[in-house]
């Protein structure tokens, strides 16, 4: 069966660019390619498609609003952000709205598709800096470099934790400090004695949970501000 | 319980109330009303011998009644009638009568105000007591009262009779120069002279006493404050004043010592009189706010003149010293009163003018004192029943004096106390001004700080994107429009802005400044795309903890120099494996790049603009770039000092 692929960009280019890359492969079939977030949102709630693409400049929302959607009342889509640098606040703020994957403008036609098919199987990509924020996210030490040393100090028990579905579990940090000291996912999975495969998955696992946490402190800083 | 207590103690205040204001009111009685102390003994059987005579003759048993005995009235004192006989032992004889039933009334007793120089009485002929005498070897001066008791009944065989009884009273003869004084003489049962004697052993002597041990306390308290402030010279001038005072004041307690020790004491008591009356004087003066050096240098040397006239002169010069030396102070005293009303007048306070009231009296008293010591005869012939008491009263005048002196300084010690923390409050609120001004100012610096720190850093972004992306654009666009470019170097070049800016934003965005974190980064983008050309890189990171970081806009610059190094090893280099290692050698950042690649021999041209790009940017970091290659292995060295 073909994975069903949503495109929400507004520049026709890249566009023409992503329908042309996912066209091409004989497992993806594109179920849709629209320039705005609204009609991205209609489209997402007619289709169900199983990946969305989605720009976050778009003329009429957010993007990020496009994602929240998706990750509300489509969570079997997974969404895939597309960003200009991959830099750190953009991605980060997609992943706390539910995306689990993000693309390079500028990435080739084949690298487009092996990203939708890697999300698929069910791995992340992550970059050692946003892995950084993440940890940071979580209230707990990023790896022990130079500045590093201690910044949380009673960041601990936020790991111990378990019982609250937005902590993350050892392994998760484990996997996020080799991640943010620049390693290889080859290289983590050789450290951690697990295969590549897993290290991704236990990416996604930790993009959902971030998500999770963040709509967690979302509503309790809400609460806290007297709005809930 | 508790209320029995209680009852307890109230009668316990109440009776030491009643005590105290029975002190005040004697007190305040025979200094006002000097006939007070005769008033009393009237309505009991007391005994005052009229037929006295006296008679010099050396003996040591009561003459017979048949000897030349010369009438004399008690009290008798030598100096007022002018009597200086030959140095013979005085005896005086004085007949009385006691009534029918005198034993009914209890003891009964003999009461002597004062007998300065003792003596031994006789009871019908025989001795029935004695107070010691100066000898050659000891001087006694009996300031106190003496109630002697008078034997009486058979078993005394020579005791007290009813009706005519005799009474001997023989002294030693009087020192040359010097006058005998005889009180008037009181006999009556001992219950009744019991309470005049006490009266007059309180007034005499407790209170000296009392005064002195006072003193000494005082002096040994302002004279430690002053010794701790000796800029608080009125303290140490008040505190002298109640040391000398105590000293003085000894005299009332002193009454037998041994002679030369008597010589001594003398010294010491006129002394602290002429001291005394001299810081009296410096008090006033400064009081008064007149500031005399000479005069008060003058005061001093006066008051040492009598001490060393007795000094020198042995207890012979006394008298003159009492006399003389004395008296001049009451030129001193002059000057005392005009300061103290001039500090009265200016001042206008409450203590000022109590001051110079106090003072009046106390000169008042020193005066009447001093009369009565060198026995003027005016004085006897004025208050003839109070000379004869002789109750020397500047010991009470000087104690209000000293009182009034004390709240005085305690006063200024309280405003200094208010002073003190007014000051204190306006310090506290000027502090807590100046703090939130120079937190004020603070802050505007910090935003100054950040202002410009933010302006440098536009600065430094627009020049980088100037001399990096834009250089790479303009050189682009040029070749573009010549139409010497083929679509992949088009996109190549595109690639490579993109990659620059990319670079540019993973560096800035990094909200920590870690040189590390950064690099982590460029690991990650650069390590797929060698891979991608089958070049494979090793990456070795070997920075210890807490070294000196490079500054973001440093990291920038050392990761393009890199990014340069592994563009030309992607590019120019056809090597098989990369190794890219960064060490920190104390301040200094190295970061090496090696590669299997042929060298650089084989696209100098090309080589030479990047590495001189390279060096160019190096340069710019106060760092320095080297290059070793030969075919097989070239390496790239950038050095870079960190911020301390």
């Amino acid at each position: 069966m073909r994975h069903q692929v949503l495109i929400v960009e507004d520049e026709p280019e890249l566009l023409l660019k992503f329908a042309t890359a996912v066209q091409s492969d004989p497992l993806l079939a594109l179920s849709g390619a629209v320039p705005t977030g609204k009609a991205g949102m209609a489209l997402l709630d007619a289709l169900k498609p199983d990946v969305l693409l989605v720009d976050l400049g778009l003329p009429d929302i957010s993007g990020i609003e496009v994602i929240r959607h998706s990750a509300l009342h489509h969570p079997n889509t997974d969404v895939l952000v597309v960003t200009m640098f991959g830099d750190d606040q953009h991605v980060l703020a997609s992943i706390e709205a539910g995306a689990t994957g993000y693309l390079l403008k500028d990435a080739l036609a084949d690298r487009i598709c092996v990203s939708i098919h890697e999300l698929r199987a069910g791995g992340s990509p992550i970059t050692p800096s946003i892995a950084r924020k993440v940890l940071a996210r979580f209230r707990l030490p990023v790896p022990a470099t130079i500045q590093a040393s201690s910044k949380n100090p009673g960041a601990k028990s936020a790991v111990s934790d378990g019982s609250s579905p937005a902590s993350l579990t050892e392994r998760e940090v484990d996997i996020l400090r080799l991640v943010a000291k620049g390693l290889s996912f080859n290289e983590v999975g050789d450290s951690l004695g697990i295969s590549p495969h897993t290290v991704v998955a236990h990416v996604k696992k930790i993009y959902r949970k971030l998500a999770v946490h963040s709509r967690g402190e979302a509503v309790f800083e809400a609460g806290q501000m007297g709005l809930l | 319980m508790k209320l029995d207590k209680w009852a307890c103690c109230e009668c316990r205040v109440l009776a030491m109330k009643r005590f105290f204001a029975r002190l005040w009111f004697i007190g305040c009685l025979s200094l006002l009303f000097p006939a007070a102390l005769e008033a009393q003994p009237t309505t009991s059987p007391v005994i005052v011998p009229s037929n006295v005579s006296m008679l010099l003759i050396n003996r040591s048993f009561p003459p017979p009644d048949d000897a030349e005995w010369a009438p004399v009235s008690l009290p008798d004192n030598w100096a007022h009638r002018g009597f200086r006989p030959e140095p013979l032992p005085v005896w005086y004889r004085l007949e009385f009568d006691v009534p029918a039933d005198f034993e009914k009334l209890g003891a009964w007793a003999l009461y002597l105000p004062y007998l300065y120089d003792g003596g031994e009485f006789f009871l019908n002929g025989k001795s029935v007591a004695r107070m010691a005498e100066s000898t050659d070897t000891s001087t006694v001066k009996w300031e106190r009262p003496h109630l002697l008791a008078l034997p009486y009944g058979a078993i005394y065989g020579n005791g007290l009779n009813a009706g005519h009884n005799l009474i001997h009273l023989r002294m030693n003869a009087p020192k040359p120069n010097a006058s005998l004084k005889i009180p008037k003489i009181r006999l009556g049962p001992a219950q009744a002279l019991q309470p005049i004697y006490e009266q007059r052993l309180f007034l005499i002597r407790t209170v000296a006493q009392v005064t002195s041990s006072a003193c000494f306390a005082t002096a040994a308290f302002v004279l430690f404050i002053w010794w701790r402030r000796r800029s608080e010279v009125l303290y140490g001038i008040f505190g002298l004043m109640a040391l000398l005072w105590g000293v003085r004041t000894l005299t009332f307690v002193i009454e037998q010592l041994p002679t030369g020790q008597w010589n001594l004491w003398r010294l010491v008591y006129q002394s602290a009189t002429g001291g005394f009356v001299v810081m009296m004087a410096l008090f006033a003066l400064r009081t008064a706010g007149v500031h005399r050096p000479k005069l008060e240098r003058f005061l001093i040397a006066y008051s040492l003149i009598g001490p060393l006239v007795l000094a020198l002169g042995g207890s012979a010069a006394e008298r003159w010293v009492s006399a003389v030396w004395t008296g001049g102070f009451f030129l001193v005293a002059v000057l005392i009163i005009v300061m103290v009303s001039l500090a009265a007048w200016r001042n206008r306070t409450g203590t000022a003018v109590a001051l110079m009231f106090s003072v009046g009296v106390a000169v008042i008293a020193a005066g009447h004192d001093y009369f009565l010591l060198v026995s003027a005869p005016w004085l006897a012939r004025v208050a003839p029943q109070w000379t004869a008491d002789r109750i020397f009263v500047l010991q009470f005048a000087a104690n209000a004096v000293l009182l009034v002196m004390g709240s005085i300084l305690a006063s200024r010690f309280i405003n200094a106390l208010h002073d003190l923390e007014s000051l204190n409050q306006t310090l506290d609120r000027r502090v807590a001004e100046r703090e939130a001004v120079i937190e004020q100012n603070y802050q505007r610096l910090v935003d100054l700080e950040g202002q410009r720190q933010g302006a440098e850093e536009r600065q430094r972004i627009m020049r980088d994107m100037h001399d990096g992306l834009g250089a790479q654009l303009f050189s682009s666009l040029s070749r573009a429009e010549r139409a010497d470019m083929s679509q992949q170097e088009m996109s190549d070049a595109l690639r490579g802005c993109i990659a620059e800016m990319r670079l540019a934003i993973d560096s800035l965005s990094t909200s920590d400044d870690d040189f590390e974190a950064t690099f982590s980064d460029f690991r990650y983008r650069w390590e797929p795309q060698l891979k991608a050309l089958g070049i494979y890189s090793r990456w070795q990171v070997d920075i210890a903890l807490d070294v000196p970081q490079l500054a973001p806009h440093n990291s920038l610059q050392v990761l393009r120099i890199l990014q340069e190094a592994l563009t030309n090893v992607l590019k120019h280099s056809r090597a098989g494996h990369v190794q890219v290692r960064l060490t920190w050698a104390g301040t200094l950042l190295q970061a090496e790049v090696e590669d299997d690649g042929v060298g650089l021999t084989d696209a100098p041209r090309a080589h030479s603009r990047g590495l001189h790009n390279m060096r160019t940017r190096a340069g710019r970091l106060g760092g320095k770039l080297t290059l070793a290659s030969i075919p097989g292995r070239t390496v790239l060295t950038l050095s870079v000092p960190t911020v301390a």
